[in-house]
């Protein structure tokens, strides 16, 4: 062979030769994994892939739109409880005047986080018993904590976006849609059903939950136990719901069994404003922890002072219950603030910011006294009804006298009186006040529209028009 | 099931072309060596006989016996043939292992060609009329070479020479001295077009396919602009450029309108830009929404910004199917070509040119003044019904007035440096270039630099083995800390060095603070490289082989001061972004160019492509500085980090192939086959594939060149391509990890749209008609019309919230972007001294939705933008409701609802996005440009214009609102016409705190029709004269203004702000600036 030819032919051997490597490279080139996400499949593939799932749904409970924030705060201002102390840059601005619209309204996002938990949820709940490894005892707990959150997000939606169980008297007004297993896209079973099917969907999810979680080994060991549902906080759950259907025996049973645990205790007169400043405290019965390294804006960033974001003031109305020597009032446990020429005043519920941040306290023990002694009321156990009530009130007010109501009416209004005392700023007072058929009245308001009567069609929010708008067999609340 | 991914024609057919070059190169063909110093033709023949078995016939008689040759020669036979001919003028043939001799006539000729300024024309190509090759023009424009043909006296010369016109003599008859005067080619239709980077380029009468070129000069590269992108406006007839005035940051460049439809919210990050390929790489589009959420507070700078303007040869923006499907899936919203210089043989060249600037504002927004806003304010709240103390006390101070815009802004200055080096011989040549530019933004603090470097290298190795470099890294350093709209918008009565005022008053930390303590630059590094290998198996056949890269690494720092507010609760706080991305490419391939029989050409390539890129993403957060300096991670007591990759890889084949009959007819045909990862399961391949026509009007006989019409093409095109870049996993089911509870991994179903594995590619069909013409010997223009219909295309559906998503992507619609455009060219004034040349574009595009979503509700957005995509409309249509003033009565904003009748603020909210009509389109009706260019002797004056029409502008409403954001911000001075009492006829309403705007009015809408004289730049050439006097080769000096003049057509109030102050977020400056170039 000549030099000549060879010489020749050498490159082109290297470009075919090169041709050739990459080409039987690149085939698997294409098979693209992203690195910090897995698809569904992957992440139930394994017991530590569905706990990753479940602390996820734990982690969403502390949703900006959620615990952390409008949830939380949206029925202690409509109710009356908190105005805001700004004019720009505040939350819930058209809610507060009772004016949000289908298309605008804020807590849109509240409604489309919560069934983006319920999607993460059912997907624990039909996966989880199916995973590689992880014993019977484990996986029965992560499905017993899932189904226990997915009671509390529909009763949730229930609360926010369906008049009160008792708003019928078979409750078979228009309730949520409820969402038991992961929906696809381009279903059409999407539906509301009625409040009563909503309150039984809730209840069938927390008995479910009890039965598994007898049967079940604790799964997450970091942080408290009140950090995660546990049969404990079944109970206190299932007495909140059974107080909102007016199942008076169901509250009463339910509230005992939380109070008869020996490992919840309300803390002292002198200890109550510091222990808001306390992550997981012997009053908390669930409380959504805040994730490590939290920097962002927390529930307390609405009224507490020192916070860029501060803009929900503790109006006059509620300041104005308070003696002067309830430890919960104005002069104890709150802080006062000058915001342009105005007296602003500020709670100190949840004062610790960032990383100090505690988390949101869902269920606490004062609300098991508190549920027990209206079920008492109305069940006519009128002494176990003033001590509940006693306790808690004496609590707060150290020098207040130990009240012995004698009719069912004047226990009712004292305890709910209580309740707006004890709970504020812990989301009840709004549906408290739907729940036992009152109307709203704010005198200490700055908007069009301070009150309303019960019945009203704005007691709950709007459906969100994008779920009305893409789904035909949806329902919009009236008036909305 | 996967189906695999086989094409067997292209493999078959580069298997083939590979083969058969090998085969080529050893195939049985005689060989013969000879060196023979002065033989004659009869000795020649006998040596070649001797070496290669083969016998000459001839007639003895008939060839010249004395003549003594030289003939060196050493390859094979049919060379030595070919050789022999062109030696002695003779007709040789092949028959079995005989070989024919018949002698020709033959006949020395000379001349000397000129222009018709009858200056000497070097390198003029002298040929027999669409045949053999006789001599080529020397330096003085004289040649002297041997004709030789069958009939001498018929014979026509026929001159080339690129820019001019190909000229053919009259027949020889008896003529020995042929001289010959060429017209300059007035079509400049043998420009070379660079038509895609796997090609090289082409005369522009053999382009079938619809392509512009931009050179440097119309480019201008002097003008004091930072990035190519933003260079290109009103240079390219159908190119809109949505041009920000930020620095750095990366503009919206619209081929023929939108390709693809935007996407709403962050789920999806469809690319609707051209994809830019720099010397054969593309440029990695960067997209933030597609990384992890933890990443969003990064700001990423212009990639486009890492070329130097100054190497820039020529753009070549590829807009319909014929020019891009070779380009398939990344081709649908067009592909803009970037070359960068090259060394030129010769003697070693250097250039060195600095220019400086100074800008200032224009068309600034004017603001309330301290007083005006604590009127206004106190007004407001006073409306809301507070107390007159209460709002006073609210309103702040009633006499302070601060010019936080002056404060926080300069007059900005420009510098740039510029230095290149070229030269070669004939087996290397090379260019080198580094370059630095520092330009300030307006804004304090905000500044870009930039330092450039590049090489690059062309060798010969052998006469058929060609490698070429090319290395070009540019370093980047960007300050963006100053954000004009926090900044400027403060409340203009509170003193900067009043402490008490800026903590209880404002919300916004003290600006003055901000630029002084905090920090927040980015510095980046951008490696451009390729490498080129190619061998040509013989003339026609070559194999080749590229590889390139294109990295980018950039990383951010953002520090947030515990001195001011925006750190004080973290006490201090520091975030640290580091992305780098990295992108890979390698394409082999074969080409093959032959004329057959004179009139037949044949050009093809085939090639094989794989493209990777990967995104690498890091970040840190600390919070918790004990000293405010020092600010580094490890100072932090409370940490954070993250990190993140994306990736994506692509492979590809394709093909092109031409052919022309006589240089009248060509034909274009391309195919290329993508397969990416980007999409799920069956859908990765897309094949897409066009076809061109072209045809030379004018080279017919019914339509000779004449006086009016010098030349007419007329062409056509229509192809598919598609859009890949849809971000990285759109179609992916995803759990997300990037996040804990109480220290636990958790992980939450990622992003707010549903998982649809059947997501597939978009199409996008153009069709394209053209025309090219020259008139007068004066006018070149070019016409086109095209209709691009984009199938399958990808759109975000909303979906009900009950499914725990917000959207899902889906291929569920069909658009359309019909358009005509149309640019002339020409030199109006040609005279020694005084020259005049004028070049116009005009594009008119028209978007429509043909259909989108069935079954589901189309799509609007709340935002500001106002988009909405809905069948029959324009995609880039503003959505809302129709404005009907202001009740004299009381005040209040009044809408006309869907029955015509004027309803209040409250009424029109309910009726929701269902009463939402189109109040404008984002994209004008038309738009383009105009170059001018006059030279008189040494002095050259170009000035740029652009003109755009029937665009409209949604403001965003915040600071002009009545008042709504008055005790937080401040506000445009139009809210003095405020309504204030009964029977007040205005176009503001009473001033509110509380109100609550309705969105999309189309009182915020305005028109953005405007001409602008965009840049002038005067040059000054010295004569060669005196340059060579002080030891150079050339020297200039340039002043240069930018930004000169607008006119918009809605005009702004006097006093006021109307679309001219309120168009841009940060105000536009003029830029003033003047350089010199000198040459060696």
């Amino acid at each position: 062979m000549d030099f000549n030819m060879l010489h020749m032919k050498t490159p082109t051997i290297i470009i075919l030769f090169f041709l050739v490597i990459v080409h039987s490279g690149c085939e698997k080139m294409l098979d693209k994994e992203p690195v910090d996400q897995l698809s569904i499949e992957a992440t139930f593939e394994d017991f530590d892939g569905a706990k990753a799932a479940l602390a996820g749904a734990y982690f969403s409970l502390f949703d900006i739109n959620y615990y952390n924030g409008l949830r939380s705060i949206y029925p202690d201002l409509t109710g009356g409880n908190v105005k805001h102390s700004k004019t720009a840059g505040i939350d819930l601005l058209s809610e507060y005047s009772f004016a949000s619209t289908a298309a605008q309204s804020e807590m849109n996002a509240t409604y489309g986080a919560l069934y983006a938990i319920l999607n993460n949820l059912n997907y624990i709940i039909q996966k989880a018993p199916v995973v590689a490894d992880g014993t019977l005892a484990q996986t029965n707990r992560l499905v017993a904590e899932a189904t226990a959150l997915r009671a509390l997000v529909h009763f949730d939606l229930l609360q926010l976006y369906a008049q009160p169980y008792n708003y019928t008297t078979d409750a078979s007004h228009l309730g949520i849609v409820i969402n038991l297993e992961p929906v696809f896209v381009n279903s059409s079973i999407i539906k509301r059903s009625t409040v009563k099917q909503g309150y039984d969907a809730v209840l069938t999810d927390l008995n479910q939950a009890a039965v598994l979680m007898a049967k079940s080994e604790v799964v997450f060991t970091v942080g408290s136990s009140s950090n995660y549902m546990n049969a404990n906080s079944i109970n206190a759950l299932l007495a909140r719901v059974y107080l909102n259907m007016e199942d008076w025996n169901n509250a009463y049973e339910c509230a005992g069994k939380v109070i008869a645990v020996k490992s919840y205790s309300l803390f002292s007169n002198a200890n109550y404003v510091s222990s808001w400043t306390l992550k997981n405290t012997s009053e908390s019965i669930f409380e959504v922890s805040v994730p490590n390294n939290f920097s962002g804006n927390s529930y307390g960033s609405y009224f507490t002072l020192g916070q860029s974001y501060l803009q929900m003031a503790t109006t006059n109305d509620l300041l104005d219950l308070y003696t002067a020597t309830d430890v919960r009032g104005r002069d104890s446990f709150y802080i006062s603030s000058n915001i342009k020429g105005v007296l602003y005043y500020f709670s100190k519920k949840y004062p610790t910011a960032a990383t100090a941040a505690t988390g949101v306290k869902v269920i606490r023990l004062s609300e098991m006294y508190l549920v027990r002694a209206e079920a008492a009321a109305e069940l006519g156990n009128q002494s176990q009804a003033n001590a509940d009530l006693n306790l808690i009130r004496q609590r707060g007010d150290a020098a207040a006298t130990a009240l012995n109501l004698s009719t069912k009416d004047t226990l009712i209004t004292a305890i709910l009186l209580e309740r707006r005392k004890e709970l504020n700023l812990e989301g009840f007072l709004l549906f408290d006040l739907a729940r036992r058929k009152k109307n709203v009245l704010r005198t200490d308001c700055m908007s069009n529209t301070c009150n309303l009567n019960y019945p009203n069609a704005h007691y709950i929010l709007p459906i969100p028009e994008q779920s009305v708008l893409t789904n035909a067999n949806m329902v919009q609340n009236p008036e909305y | 099931m996967r189906p695999a991914f086989t094409l067997p024609f292209f493999k078959l057919f580069l298997c083939s072309l590979v083969l058969f070059s090998s085969l080529a190169a050893i195939a049985q063909e005689k060989q013969v060596d000879l060196t023979l110093r002065a033989a004659t033709i009869q000795e020649i023949f006998t040596a070649i006989e001797k070496q290669s078995g083969y016998t000459f016939n001839y007639n003895a008689a008939d060839l010249n016996l004395q003549t003594k040759y030289r003939f060196v020669y050493k390859g094979k036979l049919s060379g030595a043939l070919t050789h022999l001919t062109r030696l002695a003028g003779l007709v040789l043939k092949q028959d079995g292992s005989n070989i024919l001799v018949r002698v020709l006539p033959s006949r020395m000729v000379a001349g000397r060609v000129t222009d018709t300024k009858g200056i000497a024309l070097p390198g003029v190509i002298v040929q027999v009329k669409d045949g053999a090759h006789i001599a080529t023009t020397g330096p003085d424009g004289t040649y002297k070479g041997r004709l030789i043909a069958k009939d001498l006296a018929s014979a026509r010369f026929q001159f080339r020479m690129i820019g001019m016109r190909d000229l053919v003599t009259e027949p020889l008859a008896d003529r020995k001295f042929v001289n010959a005067e060429m017209e300059e080619d007035i079509t400049m239709m043998k420009d070379v077009i660079i038509t895609s980077s796997y090609t090289n380029g082409k005369p522009r009468e053999e382009v079938v396919g619809s392509i512009s070129q931009v050179n440097a000069e119309q480019l201008q590269v002097q003008r004091p602009i930072e990035s190519l992108d933003k260079m290109l406006e009103g240079l390219v007839a159908g190119v809109y450029v949505e041009s920000g005035t930020e620095l750095g940051k990366a503009v919206k460049v619209n081929i023929r309108g939108q390709g693809s439809l935007i996407p709403f919210g962050v789920s999806r990050t469809t690319s609707s830009q051209p994809l830019y390929v720099i010397d054969g790489i593309p440029v990695q589009e960067q997209s933030e929404s597609e990384a992890n959420t933890l990443f969003n507070a990064e700001t990423l700078l212009n990639p486009l910004a890492g070329i130097n303007p100054a190497n820039i040869a020529s753009i070549s923006v590829l807009k319909d199917a014929a020019a891009t499907t070779i380009y398939g899936a990344n081709a649908a919203n067009g592909v803009i070509i970037i070359t960068t210089k090259s060394g030129v043989q010769g003697k070693t060249k250097a250039n060195l040119s600095y220019s400086q600037g100074v800008s200032t504002f224009i068309n600034r927004l004017k603001l309330l003044s301290g007083p005006e806003y604590y009127t206004l304010t106190r007004e407001a709240l006073i409306n809301d019904g507070k107390s007159v103390f209460e709002a006073e006390a609210a309103a702040g101070s009633k006499t302070t007035d601060t010019d936080w815009l002056g404060l926080t802004n300069r007059n900005a200055t420009y510098s740039n440096l510029n230095f290149d080096l070229s030269g070669g011989n004939s087996g290397m040549d090379y260019y080198f270039s580094a370059g630095y530019r520092k330009q300030q933004a307006s804004s304090l603090n905000n500044d870009l630099k930039e330092l450039y470097v590049s090489l690059k290298v062309n060798h010969r190795i052998t006469k058929k083995l060609k490698f070429g470099i090319t290395l070009s890294p540019t370093l980047s350093s960007k300050n963006g800390l100053n954000a004009y709209s926090a900044n400027t918008y403060m409340q203009p009565n509170i003193d900067p060095n009043d402490e008490q005022a800026l903590a209880t008053q404002s919300t916004r930390p003290n600006p003055i603070d901000v630029i002084n303590q905090n920090e927040d630059f980015s510095r980046s590094l951008t490696f451009n490289g390729n490498a080129k290998l190619r061998y040509d198996v013989f003339p026609a056949l070559y194999v080749s082989g590229t590889i390139g890269g294109n990295t980018f690494y950039s990383k951010q720092t953002q520090y947030y001061s515990a001195e001011n507010s925006t750190g004080r609760n973290l006490n201090g706080r520091l975030r640290i972004f580091d992305r780098n991305t990295y992108s890979w490419l390698g394409f082999v391939q074969a080409g093959y160019d032959k004329t057959f029989k004179e009139h037949h050409s044949i050009n093809l390539i085939a090639g094989y492509e794989a493209k990777e890129e990967n995104t690498d993403l890091m970040s840190g957060t600390g919070t918790g500085f004990s000293y405010d300096k020092i600010r580094t991670l490890s100072q932090a007591s409370v940490k954070s980090s993250a990190s993140s990759s994306l990736s994506s890889a692509t492979i590809s084949y394709y093909s092109q192939a031409g052919y022309d009959f006589k240089k009248k007819y060509f034909l274009n045909v391309s195919v290329r086959s993508d397969k990416s990862s980007m999409f799920g399961g069956d859908k990765k391949v897309a094949t897409n594939s066009a076809v061109g026509l072209g045809w030379v009007v004018t080279k017919e006989n019914f339509l000779q060149p004449g006086k009016v019409l010098n030349y007419l093409r007329l062409r056509g095109s229509f192809g598919s391509t598609g859009n890949s870049r849809i971000g990285s996993y759109a179609s992916r089911g995803l759990y997300g990890f990037s996040t804990n509870y109480n220290g636990e991994t958790a992980a939450i179903p990622s992003g707010s749209a549903a998982p649809n594995p059947d997501l597939g590619w978009e199409k996008n069909y153009k069709l394209n008609f053209g025309a090219d013409l020259t008139a007068f010997n004066l006018l070149r223009i070019t016409a086109e019309i095209y209709s691009n219909t984009i199938k399958n295309l990808i759109s975000t559906i909303d979906v009900p919230l009950e499914s725990g998503y917000t959207y899902v992507n889906v291929n569920s619609g069909n658009m359309r972007n019909k358009g005509f455009e149309f640019s002339v060219d020409a030199d109006l004034v040609k005279h020694k001294k005084f020259n005049w040349t004028a070049a116009l574009n005009y594009g008119f595009n028209k978007n429509k939705v043909l259909s989108l979503n069935e079954g589901f509700t189309d799509n609007y957005s709340i935002s500001g933008v106002a988009s909405a995509l809905k069948a029959g409309y324009s995609t880039t249509a503003i959505w809302g409701v129709k404005w009907a003033g202001i009740n004299p009565d009381n005040g209040q904003e009044l809408f006309y609802a869907p029955d015509g009748s004027k309803v209040t603020r409250s009424a029109m909210l309910a009726y929701g996005t269902s009463a939402w009509e189109v109040l404008g389109d984002r994209l004008p009706k038309f738009q383009g440009g105009m170059v001018n260019r006059f030279s008189y002797g040494d002095f050259s004056l170009t000035l740029n214009t652009q003109y755009s029409w029937g665009a409209s502008y949604m403001l965003r409403t915040a600071y002009y609102g009545d008042g709504a954001l008055i005790t937080y911000s401040n506000m445009s001075v139009n809210l003095l016409d405020r309504w204030q009492n009964p029977g007040d006829i205005t176009e503001v309403a009473k001033l509110s705190n509380l109100f609550n705007q309705v969105p999309n009015s189309s009182r915020y809408v305005y028109d953005m029709s405007y001409i602008k004289l965009s840049n002038a730049n005067l040059n000054y050439r010295l004569p060669e004269k005196y340059a060579s006097k002080i030891g150079t080769r050339a020297v200039s000096v340039f002043i240069n203004a930018s930004n000169l003049a607008y006119w918009y057509k809605d005009k702004s109030e006097a006093g006021r702000n109307g679309i001219k102050e309120l168009r841009n977020t940060y105000p536009e400056a003029r830029t003033l600036s003047a350089g010199l170039n000198i040459g060696f």
